[in-house]
This record gives C-alpha cells, structure tokens and sequence, in this order.
C-alpha cells in the first residue's frame, strides 16, 4: 500500500557462516532405495507437460513454502495460463538460508528443475528470486547474476519481502512462485525416479558451533542435527521454522522435522528481552507493512474487547511480525493477534447457534 | 527450562523501553544544567525532590495494584524531571512534592499506568501546582541570585516577562539576554538554544515523531508572526513570545508524550495543530500568564477520536485500494483467458 | 405471622443496604452533579443534606399514594406531581437552610435548586409506587443517610484540604491546597471515596463469610 518503500524494518540477518558453507547431507534412511515405479523415461526433454505433472504427484513432492503439493500447484497454473514462474529463493528472515543455499550449491538440478516445471505450466518466462540483503555488510557470498541461465532476479525493500514479491514481476505478467527445493525434487523425480524422503533445513542459532544447511530424511529430529552441527551450550530454546514466524520446538528429542521446517535454530534465553507494560509509542503503527494499527488491536485484545477489532481490519494481518520486533517494550503483538484470531474462530459458530 | 514462555519473532529489535526513556531524560539533563548556571543548587534539589516524590508515589501505586515495581520502568522518573523546569526556582519543595504525587497518583495510575493515561501527568500536575499556589509557580527570581538550597528564599521575587505579554505590554529585555536565556523565568525553559538542540536530538533518535512537532510549531510561529498579542512588529512578537511562553518546551517534552499521542501520522498532524490552536486561544482569552498546560490538557482528550477518524478515513483508502488491486488481477485473467 | 415478620426483617434489611453496599452517590452514580460540585465545605454539604431530605422524603412518600392511582394515569402526570411537590418543598428548606448559615444559599447558588430534580428520587419513584407508605417512608430515610454520609465525608475532606478549615474553624494543618475546591478535585474525592467503600464493603464481607463459616462448623 502506501508507503511501499518505508513500511517494514531492516533485519540484521546473520545468514553467514551458513550461507557460503556446501550444502550437506544427512540421512538416516536408505536413501538410495527410495524411486517410484514409473514407465516415463529419466529424460526431461522427451516428456510432455502433463507427463511432468504426473512424476510430480507419483514423487509426492510439497512446495516448501506453502505446504501445496506441487502437481496440484503445477496444474492449477496451468489452467489459469500462467506467464512468469518464479523459482523462489526469497529467505527474508534473519538465519534462514535453506532455499538460497541449495540454490547455489545445486544450480544444474536447480535451473533443470524451473526449466522442467516452466515446461509443465506451458513455456512462461522463467526467474529466480532471491531478497537483496540490505543489511549484511559481511555477506561473503556474491549472489550470481544468474544460475546456469536462468536470470536472478534481486527483490528490494524491508522485510517482509515475500508478500511484495508479485509486484516486482507483475510487468512481466501473471507470475506464480514454486520453492526452489520442490525444482531440485522435480528435477531427481524426471531424471531419477526418486520420491521426495529429503528436505533442506538451516541449522543455526546463537547456541550451534558450525551453522551450515543440510539435506536431510524428512523425520530426523532436531536433536540429532544439533549433534550432527554441534552445540557449544545447551540451547534456551528451539525454534523450528524462521526466527520471525517460526514456533518454539517442545520436545527437540522427537519433533519430526519436514519440508515446511526450513530452519532449525538453537537459540540462548535472553534476559534483556524483559516484559515491559505497552508505553503507546506507536512505532508498531508506523512499521506495520499493511498499514494496520497494531497498538489499538493489542489493547483490544488485551481488554478482551474482540469485537471491536473488526473496525481496525484485524483479518488483513500477515502474521509477519513486524509490530512485535520493533516494540520496545517486548510486548508480544503477532501472538496475541494469532490467538484472537482463533479465538474469534472459536467464537462463531455459537454465534450462529445462539441465533 | 524457559523462564518464561518465548513467542515469535524470536529476534528483537535492541532498542527497549528503557533506552527510549533514558533519551528523554538525556535530553533533560542540559536543561537542568542551565537551570543549574542560572539558579545554583537549588535546581538540582527540587529535580531531585521531585524524581523522588515520583518514584516513591510512583512504588506505591504500583505495589497497591499488586504489580512488582520494576527498576527499568523510568516512566516516573522522566514525569519527574519533566515538572520542576516548568516552575519558578523559588518554588518551595511542597509545591513540586505535592505536584508530583498528583501527577503520578491521580493523572498516570488511575487511567491504567504507563502509556494508558488520557492526560499528560507532568501537564496536569503544573496544572494542579498552579491552580493551587499561583503566587508561588509565577514569581521568579533574578538569573545568577544566590539562592538558599532550604528553607525560605531570601531574594525578591517578581513576575517574569510573560506577565508583561499577559498584561498587554512588551518586556523590556534586550534580544541577547533573552536569546540566552539571563531573564526571570520558568528553571529551565527560558533558553530556547537549548531547547533546540535537544529536539534536534529527540527527532534523530526517533524518541519523538516529527508530525506533531511540525504541525504544532508550524501554526504557533505563523501565528506569532502574523498576529501579534502586543502592538510590536511580527519577528519581535515571536522572539518575545518564544522565548518567555512555555509552549517551545512543551512542544518538544510534553506534547509528545508516548501514552497521549495519537498513532497515525495523520492523527499526529492533526493533533499538533489542534494543540496549537488551544494554545492560542488559552493565551488570548486565558486567566493565567502560562497556559500551555491546560491547553495541551484540552488537546488530550481528542487524541483518541483523531486516531479513530484517522482510521476510519485509512479503511476507506484501503478498501478502494483493494478494490482496484482485484479489479487489476481480474482484468488480467481476462486478458490470457 | 412468623412469614410477615421475616418479610419485614427482609424489607427492613433491604433498605438499610442502601446507607452503605448500595449508597446512591457511591455505588449506582445518582446524584452526583449537587455532590461533586456543592461539597467543598461542610456548611455546604450540610446544606445539601438538608435539601436532599427534605425534598426526596416527602417525593417517595407520594409516590407511594399515587400508586394508589388508577392505572389510566400515565406515569409522566405522576413525575410530574412529584416534581411539583418537589419544588414545593425547597420554600421550607430555603428557611431551614438560612438558619444554619446566612450565605448558604448564595454560596451554594443554583445547585441548592437543581438538588430538588436529583435522579435519586426520579429513578426510585416510579419503584415506590408499588410500596406501602411506611417502607416508602423507611426508604426515603435510608437515602437520605446514605446520601448525607457521603455528602458529609467528601466535604470534610474538601474543606480540609482546600482552606484548612472545619466548619469555618481554622486548624493546626500545615498544609493547603486550594484547588481542592475546584470541580475537577471534586471529582477525583467521590471518586476515591467510592473506591474505598467498595474496598470497607468487600473486607466486611470477607469477614462475614469468615463468622459464618466458623458458626457452621461449630454447629457441626
């Protein structure tokens, strides 16, 4: 909306040592045995689009960013005449790395794989995306101007970058985002017959001795990656996803990490992060990218008023916690509008009865 | 195990509420030193007298509440720097005590504490002191006095230049002295140097917005120099008006006051020319030769309204933005369709 | 005949509640324009007292004939009557009040008048219509201690912090703080005083339940 280019903040955002580490792997399963049973031949230049469609959904492969199977994702663009497919690389939270990183160390399956899925939607124009780090003056690694190819596309502004994606390419035309991870499955499943059983997580955080990425089975715990990185003192607290909007891990010993995990952090308690009652400075206003007025939602929240919160357009929240990181009294806003919103859930259908 | 349970993000921004607070009371500390140049030991005692009175008060409520009083909560400590530099130097200690405590008592913790309070404290305890004791908050002593640090106050004392304006005259004060700020006046506003360079401060630290600042000081000079109170020329009327009248320093410390000033820029802007116009009428239509206070106490009470205006005005721009945006997305599926 | 005296203690009881747990000023907010803004003295409060009584006694007392009424006369002709009996009665306290104080009126100005509409009796009229005479009665008397208490305690602490002074007797206290007599202090004493009520009423209670408690288990 307004304001396009100063809503948001400037994340610090400490991909490095990871970043520029080879990606690793990681497996406690066969990982050799696991193909599908197939009649397509392992070439990618003599299948048709749907035949692509089809090795995706027999590869069972998901699109990290947005938990949809790829082949149902293929489809649907395909129908709705998609024109630019994007191969997603955006980390814009700080310590994630996982889809700029393989991106970079994989760039044959890489590109092979947005050329495959390009193939599969009907020949579109074809980018990668990847978030201009604006804050990184140590970022060792040189992003490429391009991967086997296929142009790098560098999205600019604040974070949250993802939700302005679209309109960096929308003069191209209708553009769709796949996750580059689900391109390098696509690319194994054409070429290897090879079902999805990986999925590439950061292992970071202030607590681990050697941050890197690493390919692993889908199930392995965070324990065990943690002995895999090493940690050089027993963490506060695990987090599993991104450091804005990810969720404390309750049992590190048996968590199944997944392909929508993307990040597993070991992070220390700090005491400085103290609780402090709302000052009403307003700094979560002027941050907020979809213009809300976050102070008013929290204290509504907090007074348990939930039916005024429709009046500030609580529903068109993001979730990207941006109102929460710059507050300076640590008052913890995305949550509290995470769980009114299910509150408010809770709350219908009795409505409806009581009518 | 977790002390407490943690929440995303799980990154946080340096910058606390602490530090934000410590900016403003940096921001005070030149003022107490000029205080201090002019007016001798006595200044520093009656900050110190009235950060104490506001902690203690401070403590109390708190511990009546049932809350734990936190070391890092400055709150009460920036209200209590805040109300003696609006005071004569001559002021006796109960006067700021008893200021303080109903600022902190009454105006911050029966409205909800910090950042939840309609008024602005320090406003509505000099508000308080000077309903109470006119004669004591108005009549200044001379700069460079030698002022007694307790007991009663041997010098004499008289009202200031504000009252000259406030009765219809010009001060007679030459333009470098009250540049300076060598006149009889409030502790610690006469020096609008000073007081310059601690907004200039405040802005690049971003401890305050500069919507309400701007909007305030934009409609009081033009004011000043389009129709002054005393028959003299506009530039003359403002130097005058500046440097006596209390509003630079209350544009700058009180008006901004995090807990009443509207959230939206539109709202702040709003809010600062609505505060400069009750400035002007209080001081043309006023009782009193200092009225910023009342006036700022006035503008208070619509912080909230503008706020919920401003956001009713800002879904409208978001509804027909979004209407556009659809409108846009369908034309395209159209288009390929 | 046990029935009706348990209904008379019940009655009796009802009433009483209104001097303190349900005080007119305090607790339900009648009233309160004559309490914050005519109390800053305690001539004045008595002044109020005495009008508050004499006014809304006589009111609740015809209200209750009036509900003898038939049910055809519609309730506006009703306030009405009240209203006029109201005003009726401020001649007789207007007497009354200057032989407390000579300036009583003039320093009380329009407020001694307006006590005369006060929405005590508006709000508890139309509810005594329904009454006997002597529970009106009793009614009537209740409020008018809840309200004189009230009353009574706001402008002591008023008078004292604002000038000093008890009754116009000056004291030995050191200190004054004559704003204390503007409207806005007015305010924050009934409300302070509300609070703590709710806080007397809330321990009394507590100790109550506490009595109870040990009579039952020493019954067991």
């Amino acid at each position: 909306m307004a304001g396009f280019f100063t809503r948001g903040i400037i994340l610090e955002q400490r991909k490095e040592p990871a970043l520029r580490r080879k990606l690793r792997t990681f497996f406690n399963a066969n990982y050799a045995g696991m193909l599908f049973e197939s009649d397509f031949p392992c070439d990618g230049a003599a299948l048709a689009g749907e035949q692509i469609i089809e090795i995706a959904r027999l590869a069972r492969i998901v699109d990290e960013r947005d938990g949809v199977l790829l082949h149902e994702k293929l489809e649907k663009a395909r129908q709705m005449g998609i024109q630019v497919v994007v191969g997603d690389a955006i980390d814009d939270e700080p310590y994630v790395s996982s889809q700029m990183n393989p991106m970079l160390f994989l760039p044959t399956e890489a590109a092979e794989g947005l050329r495959l899925a390009a193939k599969a939607v009907g020949n579109p124009k074809i980018y990668f995306a990847v978030y201009k780090n604006l804050n990184d003056m140590d970022l060792k690694t040189k992003i490429p101007k391009d991967i086997n190819g296929v142009e790098i596309r560098r999205i600019h502004g604040r974070y949250p970058a993802e939700i302005r994606t679209m309109d960096t390419f929308d003069k191209d035309g209708f553009a769709m985002l796949v996750g580059v991870c689900s391109l390098i499955h696509l690319y194994r499943a054409v070429y290897e017959h090879r079902l999805q059983s990986t999925c590439f997580v950061t292992v970071a955080g202030d607590c681990v001795v050697n941050p890197m990425n690493l390919e692993v089975s889908i199930g392995m715990t965070p324990t065990q990656l943690f002995e895999r990185c090493g940690l050089a003192e027993d963490p506060g607290y695990v987090v599993i996803g991104g450091s804005m909007t990810g969720t404390v891990c309750e049992d590190p010993d048996s968590y199944p990490v997944g392909t929508m995990s993307r990040a597993v952090l070991a992070l220390r308690d700090e005491e400085k992060k103290r609780r402090y009652q709302c000052i009403g400075c307003g700094r979560c206003v002027e941050v907020c990218p979809e213009s809300l007025t976050p102070f008013y939602i929290n204290r509504y929240i907090e007074l348990g008023k939930l039916e005024e919160l429709a009046f500030y357009d609580m529903h068109r929240c993001i979730g990207c916690g941006t109102c929460s990181y710059v507050c300076p009294a640590k008052v913890d806003i995305a949550d509290n509008i995470k769980t009114a919103r299910a509150e408010i859930e809770r709350r219908r259908p009795v409505a409806k009865e009581a009518d | 195990m977790l002390q407490y349970e943690q929440k995303a993000p799980y990154v946080r921004n340096r910058d606390s509420a602490f530090t934000f607070m410590m900016d403003v009371v940096i921001a005070l500390l030149p003022l107490y030193f000029m205080a201090f140049y002019f007016y001798g030991f006595r200044a520093l005692m009656m900050g110190l007298f009235s950060v104490a009175a506001a902690v203690v008060s401070d403590v109390v409520c708190l511990l009546l509440e049932g809350k734990k009083p936190y070391l890092r909560d400055i709150s009460s400590v920036v209200i209590g720097m805040i109300l003696p530099l609006m005071m004569s130097a001559a002021t006796p200690y109960y006067v700021v005590v008893s200021a303080e405590v109903f600022a902190v008592v009454f105006v911050k913790h029966v409205f909800g504490g910090v950042g939840q309070s309609v008024f602005n404290p320090a406003a509505a305890g000099f508000a308080f002191a000077a309903a109470c004791w006119p004669s004591q908050v108005f009549s200044y002593p001379a700069p460079f006095s030698s002022l007694e640090v307790f007991g009663p106050v041997s010098q004499t004392l008289s009202n200031g230049p504000s009252w000259n304006l406030f009765q219809g005259g010009v001060p007679t004060i030459d333009v470098l002295d009250l540049l300076l700020g060598k006149f009889m006046g409030p502790m610690g506003l006469t020096n609008i140097l000073v007081l310059a360079t601690c907004l200039f401060y405040l802005l690049f630290r971003g401890a305050i917005g500069w919507q309400a600042p701007l909007s305030f000081f934009a409609i009081m000079v033009t004011a000043m120099l389009c129709f002054p109170r005393v028959p003299e020329s506009g530039p003359m009327s403002l130097v005058h008006e500046a440097t006596t009248g209390m509003w630079v320093f209350g544009g700058i410390f009180l008006l901004n006051e995090p807990g009443t000033l509207p959230k939206r820029s539109s709202a702040r802007l709003a809010y600062g020319a609505l505060a400069a116009v009750f400035t002007i009428l209080f001081q043309r239509f006023g009782q009193m030769e200092q009225t910023f206070a009342f006036a700022l106490l006035l503008t208070n009470v619509f912080g909230f309204t503008l706020d919920r205006n401003s956001e009713r005005l800002l879904r409208q721009l978001r509804r027909a933005y979004l209407a556009t945006r659809t409108k846009h997305s369908e034309k395209k599926s159209a288009q390929r369709a | 005949m046990r029935q009706e005296q348990n209904t008379v203690k019940k009655n009796l009881r009802k009433e009483l509640d209104l001097i303190f747990v349900q005080n007119p000023v305090l607790v339900t907010g009648l009233a309160l324009a004559p309490a914050v803004v005519g109390s800053f003295t305690m001539k004045n409060g008595v002044g109020l007292c005495l009008v508050f009584g004499m006014v809304t006694i006589p009111v609740l007392v015809l209200a209750s004939f009036l509900g003898m009424l038939p049910e055809k006369v519609p309730q506006y002709v009703r306030t009405m009557a009240c209203a006029l009996l109201a005003a009726l009665m401020l001649i007789p306290a207007r007497m009354l009040a200057a032989q407390i104080a000579p300036n009583l009126f003039d320093s009380l100005g329009m407020y001694f008048s307006a006590v005369a509409l006060n929405t005590v009796w508006l709000v508890r009229a139309p509810l005594c219509q329904e009454k006997k005479t002597l529970w009106s009665l009793w009614e009537g008397v209740c409020l008018t201690v809840g309200f004189s208490l009230c009353v009574m305690a706001v402008s002591t602490v008023r008078e004292l912090l604002a000038y000093g002074t008890l009754w116009g007797k000056a004291t030995a206290l050191p200190l004054k703080f004559p704003a204390v007599a503007y409207v806005f202090a007015g305010f924050i004493v009934v409300g302070t005083a509300a609070a703590v009520l709710r806080w007397c009423v809330d321990r009394c209670h507590d100790i109550l339940t506490l009595i109870r408690r040990q009579q039952k288990k020493w019954r067991a």
